[in-house]
């Protein structure tokens, strides 16, 4: 953890007293057309936006606008545009001809308007900067971007570049420690940012660099209803081009518009629930989607008892005066900023190939039972109700039975009842009375596997986290783990974007898969 | 007369010493402010929206017991009117803490006093018992009420670097001092940033003869959190925000409680609702909008009066603040 002395705080207040701000506008005159076109579009079949050819066209669409307005990259980077991705919308224009044919000659100019972009070699954002830079010396400067995706490769161009080659690439989250820089050039309209980064400044001058047609003001609101002193507020307002017979006001509306809320439910569809293991009954557990720095998200479980392994960059003592920057956590409690850690190789549950090797050859028979009782309960469940289920297993001699709990018992990820008779209750049940003890020990084996896998896992994670320069971490906001004792075990930690408001009903084995949100 | 620390307090800049900065001579006065407006009918809310909460609480708090002691505010234990005979307690002589079992209480020219028992060891095997009778607050319940009282008491020294305390609040000892300790702050929040600012950063007085007098913020604060030795008089305490214990006081509740952050806001502002609040939020913080609704919604649904504090009348440019009082509940 990185703590701010007073001499920082110091530099925080000559900031937020002298902080000077100004608008860097760049023109591009083909990159224009293509924003106002598709904007037309976007406004002509908002009204078909319930058939799901227009959503997935336009949005293809709407990410390559976003990304030549947030990234200071040529417009002939193959990251934002490629080939494949031009393919894909040339697909479009057939099934257009059939359903909307009086669309096809948009879409058509629109295409040819990406395929020119593509071919241009310039980086019209990143010259304006330059030219500046050139202008005033400014050094110590940095640039920061509203998606970390693009950090890597900004850099890799900011380097070849001899003017910034001592110019930071930054993120967000790096402005609010103890980085400070000269100036920082802003990419993108202020109002993509959070307000901290001009009320909290970690600069001595603030540049926003954006197209010209975008609006960038911000209305800065005072923090509370009745102030004893207000803040001085002054962002100067630079009304966007006006040009194109559109009035200004237009053009706000149309940014206003563009502020579009998070599509969670889009997002959640792009999971396949298709998949179905073998004849058995699929549980389903409720889930919140978490959306993830570079255009991923994952469902987490969203009961209480569902707990996910998360770094804590800022994490507090614990009693014995030890630093808890790894830690498990009700998935309820992860928010905007932590950083999850989620297996990305292999696939599935981190904690379950390093368990399974600890149980080695009795690994496969003990899966087999576990399967076998839990698939049986899930079975009798079906054909009488949660609720009936529960009632019986009281009848049986159980001790913790009701829905709830029912449904945890099922589930795969819960391991066995805490309770020897709640087991045999349910080993009564479905019929397996006679093999309680078997049973129970075995599922006992896999949890003591499962607690020293996780326990494992924590310290090597404890241990990388201690070691390991973690600035990568905070700027990319991404990082990736290799667990060697764990067959290929890939585990990365992901900064979390956002939460969704509301939970979906998911296969619990696509739990925790991270997951790409990018087509 | 806080003035007159803010115009010695010093802070070390790489090898120099430098005077404390304009916004924090700011926060100490916040402190200083919200301890002398003691009301038997209404607590000070003070909201603050700052661009770094760094050094904010620390600040505050030295203001608190800066002007307690200037003032000379000490009140006893409210538990002690109600101890059994034999409870173990603390008191401090010479600079030593020592230890006794409640006896009984006296009443000297008018005034309830304490009387404790002490036994001490002689070189010979014998113990004898002795008597001493203090004010009552001078006496502190022990934290170890099974402590052996048989064995010789040597009496640990309860504040071995007070040279920078002696020479911010002028004066020779600190014995007065730590004899009126009682916890007159709770910090909700993270120990660690809080570490870093009270035991870590270095600060200094001016003597009389021009020589810096260096110590730590610990030295006044008195944070229970970095005490060594749990029955030593302490001023402060860190309530984490992490974990799901609700926040439990080792001694009575303090008058004052600093919410270091939203996040300690929004997970405790349901405790403490008699004592005056600092909410302390930073801008930089994912919850800070949050704790800003929550502390507006305080002012629309709870508000009775709206009166500034002496001194509390600007802030430095980019902090906001809003005051307002609450009935006690």
């Amino acid at each position: 953890m990185t703590y701010l002395e007073i001499t920082d705080v110091n530099k925080v207040y000559d900031n937020v007293n002298s902080l000077k701000q100004a608008d860097l506008l760049v023109n591009h005159k083909e990159f224009k057309k293509f924003y106002f076109e598709l904007k037309t579009l976007e406004r002509d079949v908002a009204t078909f936006s319930n058939d799901g050819l227009w959503p997935n066209i336009i949005r293809k669409f709407k990410k390559v606008r976003f990304d030549f307005c947030a990234a200071p990259l040529p417009f002939s980077t193959s990251a934002i545009i490629s080939q494949k991705d031009i393919q894909e919308l040339k697909c479009y224009l057939s099934r257009l001809q059939i359903s909307y044919p009086q669309y096809v000659k948009n879409v058509s100019c629109l295409i040819d308007k990406i395929i020119t972009l593509k071919s241009l070699s310039e980086n019209p954002l990143l010259e304006q900067i330059v030219m500046r830079v050139t202008e005033t010396g400014a050094a110590g400067a940095a640039i920061l971007l509203k998606d970390a995706r693009w950090i890597l490769e900004t850099e890799t161009v900011v380097r070849n570049n001899w003017a910034l080659k001592e110019t930071s690439i930054i993120s967000q989250y790096e402005l609010q420690g103890s980085n400070f820089y000269e100036s920082i050039f802003v990419i993108g309209p202020r109002y993509w940012f959070p307000q901290y980064i001009f009320t909290s400044p970690r600069a001595k001058s603030i540049i926003d660099v954006r197209y010209s047609w975008l609006f960038g003001h911000t209305q800065e609101t005072p923090s509370f209803i009745s102030q004893v002193c207000q803040r001085k507020i002054d962002v100067p307002i630079k009304l966007p081009d006006v040009k194109d017979g559109k009035t200004s006001m237009e053009n706000i509306l149309e940014l206003e518009e563009s502020r579009t809320p998070i599509e969670w439910n889009l997002i959640s569809q792009r999971i396949d629930k298709g998949q179905n293991i073998g004849e058995a009954v699929v549980e389903e557990v409720a889930a919140r989607l978490y959306l993830l720095e570079g255009r991923m998200a994952v469902f987490l479980e969203s009961e209480e008892s569902a707990k996910t392994l998360v770094i804590d960059l800022e994490g507090d003592e614990d009693e014995r005066g030890e630093l808890q920057r790894v830690k498990r956590v009700p998935a309820s409690t992860i928010e905007p900023g932590m950083y999850i850690l989620l297996r990305t190789a292999g696939g599935g549950d981190y904690i379950i190939p390093l368990a399974e090797k600890l149980l080695g050859k009795e690994s496969e028979l003990i899966k087999h039972s576990q399967l076998k009782w839990k698939s049986l309960l899930r079975d009798y469940a079906k054909k009488k109700g949660l609720f009936q289920t529960a009632i019986d297993l009281l009848d049986m001699g159980s001790v913790r039975a009701n829905e709830f709990n029912v449904r945890n018992w099922m589930s795969g990820s819960n391991i066995k009842p805490d309770d020897h008779k709640d087991f045999s209750a349910i080993m009564e049940l479905i019929g397996l009375k006679h093999e309680v003890e078997d049973y129970w020990q075995k599922a006992e084996k896999l949890d003591s596997a499962h607690r020293k896998a996780g326990s494992a896992i924590r310290r090597y994670l404890l241990k990388q986290v201690l070691t390991l320069d973690l600035t990568g971490l905070k700027k990319n906001g991404r990082m990736d783990f290799t667990f060697a004792e764990a067959d290929s075990a890939s585990i990365t930690a992901f900064r979390v974007i956002a939460v969704s408001p509301s939970t979906y009903k998911i296969p619990w084995y696509k739990h925790a898969h991270p997951f790409d949100i990018q087509d | 007369m806080i003035e007159n620390q803010l115009s010695n307090l010093y802070f070390k800049n790489d090898d120099h010493w430098c005077l404390l900065p304009e916004w924090s001579h700011f926060f100490i006065k916040v402190g200083s402010a919200i301890s002398e407006a003691k009301n038997r009918e209404h607590r000070n809310i003070i909201g603050l929206s700052v661009p770094s909460k760094a050094y904010c609480a620390s600040l505050i708090s030295l203001g608190v017991i800066i002007e307690k002691e200037t003032k000379k505010i000490g009140c006893a234990d409210s538990r002690i009117g109600s101890m059994l005979t034999g409870t173990v307690v603390t008191y401090i002589e010479k600079g030593k803490l020592r230890k006794g079992t409640f006896d009984g209480f006296e009443v000297i020219d008018g005034k309830q006093r304490i009387r404790i028992k002490i036994l001490k060891k002689k070189s010979n095997g014998i113990t004898m018992c002795t008597w001493v009778v203090l004010p009552s607050e001078q006496v502190k319940i022990a934290y170890d009420q099974e402590v052996n009282l048989s064995r010789k008491q040597g009496g640990s020294n309860v504040a071995p670097n007070n040279k920078f305390a002696c020479q911010l609040l002028s004066v020779s000892s600190l014995d007065t001092f730590l004899m009126n300790a009682q916890c007159e702050i709770a910090i909700m929040g993270s120990l660690t940033a809080l570490r870093h600012e009270v035991m870590l950063t270095h600060f200094a007085a001016k003597a009389e003869n021009e020589d810096f007098v260096e110590g730590n913020l610990q030295e006044i604060l008195r944070v229970r959190n970095f005490m060594s030795n749990p029955e030593h008089p302490f001023k402060s305490e860190v309530v984490k925000v992490a974990g799901n214990e609700q926040p439990r006081f080792l001694d009575v509740m303090p008058d004052t409680i600093i919410f270091n952050g939203a996040a300690s806001l929004l997970k405790w502002r349901d405790f403490c609702r008699n004592a005056n609040w600092i909410v302390i939020l930073d801008r930089t913080e994912t919850k800070y909008r949050d704790g800003v609704d929550m502390l507006n919604g305080d002012y629309v649904q709870n508000r009775t009066k709206e009166e500034l504090l002496p001194g509390l009348s600007v802030c430095p440019p980019g902090v906001d603040m809003m005051i307002f009082q609450e009935s006690l509940r």
